[in-house]
């Protein structure tokens, strides 16, 4: 995996140590840059790369060196001795480091550094300083955690999690000048710049997690191979597409279509054909989902208030009704030729997040368009019949998968929690929170659970939310 | 510095065979609620029900309501108090010909809308001055040999008065000329998608139209002085027949109409759902 050009930031200064100091030769050569005998030795225990390691140290002029070889070798940077000193590069190549002993000044990447205190010589032993070879080496630390990466993980903002097959995570940086999609192994530090594709900053993830789909300004269709980011186009079709959708088996992607987003359609993966759903005038279509048996779609109409006025277009003539606007649910059987859509709803709630379940029932976040009563999520039956399921927290989100839901909610003290919720109605808490979550991905077999908060990205793992971002 | 910060997690129990996964949901501190309403330009409406869909997944208290009804009627509504904001494909605070100025409007540019002269698919013309252009619309050429084509009587479909893309396309396209009702072979539609169909199934018809909605193989868009209508050419500043749309408010928006345009007008919407919807974002002519 391929590390960015970004640099940590300094996250701890030179490791002072207090009441020992240590001679240093001002000469630039291994033997003249050695230390009294009388300098004192010792160890130190850092986590590196999420793995214990021991350094061996002395005190030098008040601050702790660190074994350049110990050093090097965890971090897996490559050591040689040269003619004036040594000479280091990181295990991806991307950052060559120059030190001499005796030396303050040193060279990354052809640029001039400057130690605070110089390499020296003990007992045989290159020592140098901790913080500054390990971001010189492109690395990161973290002295209060006594942590240490072989590669810094990214700064900044990051938003439209993917997950992918391989267990890696795709992540927008979106405080970034161009585009930038950037993909997250488990191991922080460990990622790789996927894209600068602009069009491709969000897509939809097929079933098995090998692609996603896309479309570009033109209108065009895209699929991205989430591996290798390798991007392609699947037929030919320009019109306006949104609402991206995989099949379960990963063979047809449905959309919603048209300048007013006024059809459904599908296209095959495999030949790029496409082929009419629904063509039933109706404008403002959204949020369209797939059963998983590809039998039905849910979808939301947006319905538009309705202006009216006179020939002229005068102002006095101008009215316009809003009493009918709002977001209203459909669903399509698939399966029944020349099926109508049927309307599932009629209330003039706020409808977000719709999916369609495994017993053909629908699910929706509702949220009142006052704006005074709490968000809840109603379940629509097989009959048509409306039910709100319980939460002992306000539901900011919810997604449909193979066993039932996974929802957020945002209790009174303002905690998140994500629930997973099953057939039943038997709910299971999945993570909980004091921070302000502001996105959440879980992996297709359901083992990974990743979220942006505070812009930064977050695997949940192991009981601990991860940090892969900073 | 923490690699690993201080959360609960219980268990990850659930068996979740499909990905998950959005861009942004309610915050915590999410405290925003009311109801906005939007009115105006038919070109702009479906960028505004987008956004709406997106806004309303981080503020779910929030209620957007939008209607589509031809520009000038978007500041119309803000001034008659019936509208939070008024979508208008020119800038309505100030005079443009035709129209008087929206006096204490504010002008919040949301988008750049490109416009292309269509004809049905069996005019033979690919390329139009704005000299023939104006010479046809104001009804002095009124037959397709006249500016190279085949001997046929040139359709006229136009927008209604009031239509922003009306207003921009005399100002740009026929250099100000006037478009010229006439009493036969000429139509007037009150929308975008009106427009498209009529010209659509109209043999010998020409009309104009947001370039968003040139689509299909019944109509086709002809230059204009030489120049292809693409997004491109818009950006490069060769084509020059577009506008910024507007969404009009009454003074400096405020609450949560003042955080919808500031939504609109972001990076993340600019580029991201509005260049999927053929618009082209604002930051782009700045080059």
């Amino acid at each position: 995996m391929r590390n960015s050009k970004w640099f940590s930031a300094a996250l701890a200064s030179a490791l002072l140590v207090t009441g020992v100091a240590g001679s240093i030769s001002g000469a630039g050569s291994a033997s003249a840059a050695a230390v009294a005998s009388t300098v004192k030795t010792g160890t130190a225990t850092w986590t590196v790369n999420s793995n214990p390691a021991q350094f061996s140290t002395i005190d030098s002029s008040g601050y702790k060196l660190y074994s350049l070889s110990q050093v090097a070798g965890e971090l897996g940077a490559k050591l040689i001795l040269t003619n004036g000193g040594f000479e280091l590069n990181d295990s991806k190549g991307l950052h060559t480091v120059q030190l001499q002993t005796g030396s303050k000044s040193y060279v990354v990447d052809g640029a001039a550094q400057q130690f605070t205190v110089a390499p020296v010589v003990y007992n045989g032993k290159v020592y140098v300083e901790l913080t500054k070879l390990v971001t010189a080496l492109g690395g990161e630390l973290s002295a209060e955690g006594l942590e240490i990466m072989s590669f810094a993980r990214p700064e900044g903002q990051f938003d439209t999690l993917h997950w992918t097959a391989d267990g890696s995570i795709i992540a927008n940086k979106s405080d970034s000048e161009t585009a930038q999609l950037l993909k997250f192994s488990a191991y922080p530090g460990d990622y790789e710049v996927f894209s600068s594709n602009e069009s491709a900053l969000d897509f939809a993830v097929s079933a098995d997690q090998q692609w996603g789909a896309f479309t570009d300004e033109t209108g065009q269709l895209k699929l991205i191979n989430l591996s290798s980011g390798a991007i392609s186009s699947l037929g030919t079709d320009t019109s306006v597409k949104t609402d991206l959708v995989w099949s379960q088996d990963n063979k047809t992607i449905y959309f919603i279509q048209g300048d007013k987003q006024e059809k459904i359609a599908q296209i095959s993966v495999e030949t790029g054909t496409v082929k009419a759903v629904l063509e039933d005038k109706v404008e403002n279509k959204s949020e369209l989902r797939l059963a998983s048996d590809a039998k039905s779609v849910v979808y939301i109409v947006n319905v538009t208030g309705v202006a009216k006025n006179d020939a002229d277009s005068t102002e006095d003539s101008l009215t316009v009704d809003y009493s009918k606007a709002g977001e209203q649910l459909y669903k399509l059987d698939l399966a029944t030729k020349d099926a109508k859509p049927k309307a599932l709803t009629t209330e003039l709630d706020n409808k977000l997040y719709p999916e369609i379940l495994a017993n053909g029932g629908v699910v929706y976040l509702s949220a009142d368009a006052e704006g005074n009563a709490a968000n809840t999520l109603k379940s629509i039956s097989a009959d048509g019949a409306i039910t709100n399921i319980t939460l002992d927290t306000e539901a900011t989100w919810s997604a449909g998968v193979a066993t039932g839901l996974v929802v957020s909610g945002v209790a009174a003290d303002g905690s998140t929690t994500i629930y997973s919720i099953d057939a039943s109605g038997n709910k299971t808490v999945l993570f909980q929170t004091a921070e302000d979550v502001s996105e959440v991905a879980v992996s297709h077999d359901g083992s990974k659970l990743a979220v942006v908060s505070d812009g930064k990205v977050l695997l949940i793992q192991g009981g601990k939310a991860l940090q892969l971002t900073k | 510095m923490k690699l690993f910060k201080k959360f609960t997690v219980t268990a990850l129990t659930a068996v979740i065979a499909v990905t998950a996964t959005f861009a942004g949901i309610a915050s915590a501190a999410d405290t925003l609620k009311g109801k906005i309403t939007i009115n105006g330009s038919t070109a702009l409406l479906p960028l505004t029900l987008q956004a709406a869909k997106e806004f309303q997944k981080m503020h779910p208290k929030v209620k957007i309501a939008a209607s589509g009804k031809g520009s000038v009627t978007g500041p119309q509504a803000v001034k008659k108090g019936i509208a939070d904001i008024g979508a208008c494909d020119w800038d309505a605070s100030i005079d443009v010909p035709g129209f008087k100025a929206f006096d204490g409007q504010v002008a919040n540019k949301v988008a750049v809308i490109p416009f292309a002269t269509i004809v049905n698919k069996n005019v033979g013309v690919d390329n139009l001055t704005t000299e023939q252009l104006a010479g046809i619309f104001s009804g002095k050429i009124t037959n397709w040999k006249e500016v190279g084509g085949s001997d046929a009587n040139i359709v006229v479909i136009t927008r209604s008065f009031g239509s922003g893309t009306r207003v921009n396309y005399q100002a740009k396209a026929l250099g100000g000329g006037d478009i010229v009702k006439k009493e036969k072979n000429y139509k007037e539609t009150g929308s975008s998608g009106d427009m498209k169909t009529a010209v659509a199934t109209t043999p010998n018809a020409i009309g104009y139209i947001d370039l968003v909605y040139v689509t299909g193989s019944d109509i086709k868009a002809v230059k204009h002085n030489g120049i292809a209508a693409t997004t491109d050419n818009v950006i490069n500043g060769s084509y020059k027949i577009w506008a910024y749309g507007y969404y009009m408010t009454k003074g400096q928006p405020t609450g949560a109409t003042k955080e919808f345009i500031e939504y609109v007008q972001s990076k993340k919407f600019q580029n991201g759902s509005l260049k999927k919807l053929k618009f082209i974002p604002i930051a782009a002519m700045k080059g």
